[in-house]
């Protein structure tokens, strides 16, 4: 009995003649924690800019809850329930904390055209308790470029949530986080997964973080799957263990 | 002396354009705010109805060129579109009512209501078009529009007629007295400006300043950012064709340099010298622009260039204009006044960033 609610059939993406992403399949079940690893450069990034719309694949279907998405528009995509949070921090600089959360429900809501109602207020309210949940709780008229790297990617998170996603992609959630604010990353993924019933795919070097949050792992090298199964067998996987050993002196170079 | 009761009046904009104090959203903040509003409408008005009847009109001028820089501001500031191409519906609401005078003998009521909605209108094509482009592409393609505008209303002599323009009786007798019109002016920009502010911070308002600093997470909450950016100059143009059919009731005519780029250009100035994150800022910078070309022409025939060295000297030291500068003083010295704990950070974002309160 199986429930995909998203599910990638043989996309492939091209840049100029370098193949980015090659005839990748992947199918995410409703509710769970899926999360997609390799190394530097094998194309992560890249699968969930496809996902999301933001690039357009060369080959390939997207179905998201039966609908094919492959090569619509970021928006529409987004309205359909699924949104990312990007590898890089993409925050709104010059809006108050409050405000960026605020604007996920406001656009869930379908008011961005309201310019008659005083909805932002509400919207705001109801803000603080999604930052609460992230832990920026108390912040909410601090203005968000000037949070920490932490706790901006904590902020984006807030604002995903906000819209109320059935499918959260998170690329790289806690890349540059403290330990202590991986933790707290982590388990709110763990939490709204569980608790909310949000598909989280996600992407991540911390491997302790994959190996300790997510029921399946797909192991992407040079834009193709190596292999998918539950975290034991990921970590067991004789090619896995080979690809990471040799990008073991790389990566501790701090390249991620 | 028209002057010094003037800049009296811009001085009263200064502080009027200066960003919050420390508690943005404290109800004494507010009340501060309000106090100051209403103190300002009464000097103007005040100084309106007490001026000599020309410096009255120059006065009226500038409040309506006020209306202009807050439209155009509206796009700029708060949605990050440099747009050179405002002076196009500028000129659509004065030609409106010049050209409705001339050709279909249209009453100036029915002109004054037609002006804002033509300029919506040419705004639907012109934006849908500009906006496909991006951060410079978008300025100089408003440019060209805005140059061909200039050079259509040049041309088509039997319609606009020509280099000359339209002069002639188009305003009715009782808006001809000076404190009459000046009056007449200031509440129309008042209530435009009101409904700008709403605009500015209702949930859209909230949505184009997102998109202004980061299109992309926006477009990943799943807003259309196009439609919403079209929105937003279809209002912009609304108001600066509002603002140009209030310049045939200062000067009684129509003429095509009031559509050339240079014209579009005056209100993204306006905005940048008083600040453009702030809503009032473009106010400051009107009347200073207003005032300060006044008394260059006097001394200089390159006061133009003046005024670009002077540009150029904001957006390399200042971004945030007058109004930013204000706020940072201000931050500075209640810094000195206050322990060092719990200040909000305040280097990033004007405080008067339109959204610090609730
Ligand atoms: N816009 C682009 N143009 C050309 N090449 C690109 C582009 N984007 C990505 N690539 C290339 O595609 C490959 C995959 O990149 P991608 O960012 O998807 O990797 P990743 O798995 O996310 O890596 P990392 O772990 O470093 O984030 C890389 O070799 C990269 O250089
Ligand atoms: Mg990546």
């Amino acid at each position: 009995m199986s429930d995909t609610v998203l599910s990638v059939q043989g996309l492939v993406r091209d840049f100029g003649g370098f193949r980015a992403v090659n005839h990748v399949d992947l199918a995410v079940e409703r509710g769970t924690i899926h999360a997609v690893i390799g190394p530097n450069g094998a194309g992560k990034s890249t699968l969930f800019k496809l996902i999301t719309g933001s690039l357009r694949p060369t080959e390939g279907r997207i179905v998201l809850d039966g609908h094919a998405v492959g090569g619509r528009r970021p928006h529409v995509i987004a309205t359909r329930g699924l949104v990312q949070v990007f590898q890089l921090s993409s925050i709104c600089a010059r809006l108050t904390v409050a405000e960026s959360v605020a604007l996920g429900i406001i656009a869930h809501r379908h008011r961005t055209l309201d310019v008659v109602t005083g909805y932002q207020r509400r919207a705001r309210a109801q803000a603080e308790a999604v930052l609460e949940q992230v832990g920026l709780g108390g912040q909410g008229s601090t203005i968000a470029g000037t949070l920490s790297h932490g706790d901006q990617r904590a902020l984006e998170i807030a604002m995903a949530l906000a819209i109320s996603p059935r499918v959260l992609l998170l690329d790289e959630p806690t890349a540059g986080m403290s330990p202590a604010e991986t933790t707290v990353i982590a388990e709110l993924i763990v939490s709204e997964a569980r608790t909310r019933g949000i598909t989280v795919l996600l992407s991540e070097h911390d491997m302790d973080v994959v190996f300790g949050i997510s029921d399946r792992v797909t192991v992407l090298h040079q834009g193709q799957v190596i292999t998918e199964g539950t975290p034991a067998e990921v970590r067991a996987h004789p090619e896995v263990m080979a690809i990471y050993l040799g990008h073991a002196a790389e990566r501790s170079e701090g390249v991620a | 002396m028209s002057r010094t009761p003037s800049s009296a009046a811009a001085a009263a904009v200064v502080a009027l354009g200066a960003p919050a104090p420390a508690a943005p959203g404290s109800l004494a903040s507010r009340l501060g705010r309000a106090i100051a509003l209403v103190a300002f409408i009464v000097l103007v008005v005040v100084l309106g109805l007490t001026l000599a009847p020309a410096n009255a009109l120059e006065l009226q001028y500038a409040v309506s060129l006020t209306l202009f820089a807050v439209a155009t501001n509206l796009i700029l500031g708060f949605g990050g579109l440099v747009s050179f191409g405002q002076g196009i519906f500028y000129g659509v609401g004065a030609y409106t009512v010049a050209l409705g005078w001339m050709h279909q003998s249209l009453d100036f009521t029915e002109a004054m209501v037609l002006a804002p909605l033509f300029g919506a209108v040419a705004a639907v094509p012109l934006g849908m078009l500009a906006l496909r482009t991006r951060r410079l592409y978008f300025s100089l393609l408003t440019l060209t529009m805005s140059q061909l505008a200039f050079v259509i209303a040049e041309n088509q002599t039997n319609l606009t007629g020509g280099t000359n323009g339209v002069f002639g009786a188009m305003v009715p007798t009782w808006l001809l007295d000076p404190h009459t019109s000046f009056l007449f002016t200031a509440a129309i920009v008042a209530v435009s400006i009101a409904v700008l502010w709403k605009v500015v911070h209702s949930p859209f308002g909230l949505v184009l300043r997102a998109i202004r600093d980061n299109r992309e997470r926006v477009e990943a909450l799943g807003v259309n950012v196009y439609a919403h950016e079209l929105a937003a100059f279809v209002i912009s143009a609304f108001f600066c064709a509002l603002a140009g059919s209030l310049f045939v009731v200062y000067s009684q005519s129509s003429y095509p340099e009031i559509l050339n780029w240079t014209a579009s250009g005056v209100p993204v100035f306006m905005a940048v010298i008083g600040g453009m994150y702030s809503f009032f800022g473009p106010v400051v910078g009107a009347f200073v622009y207003e005032f300060a070309s006044h008394y260059l022409i006097e001394y200089t025939q390159d006061w133009q260039l003046v005024i670009g060295v002077v540009l150029l000297a904001i957006v390399l030291l200042r971004p945030d204009g007058l109004a930013g500068s204000l706020g940072s003083l201000r931050a500075r010295l209640r810094r000195r006044r206050q322990p060092a704990a719990a200040r909000p950070a305040e280097d990033l974002a004007t405080p008067d960033d339109a959204g610090g309160r609730p």
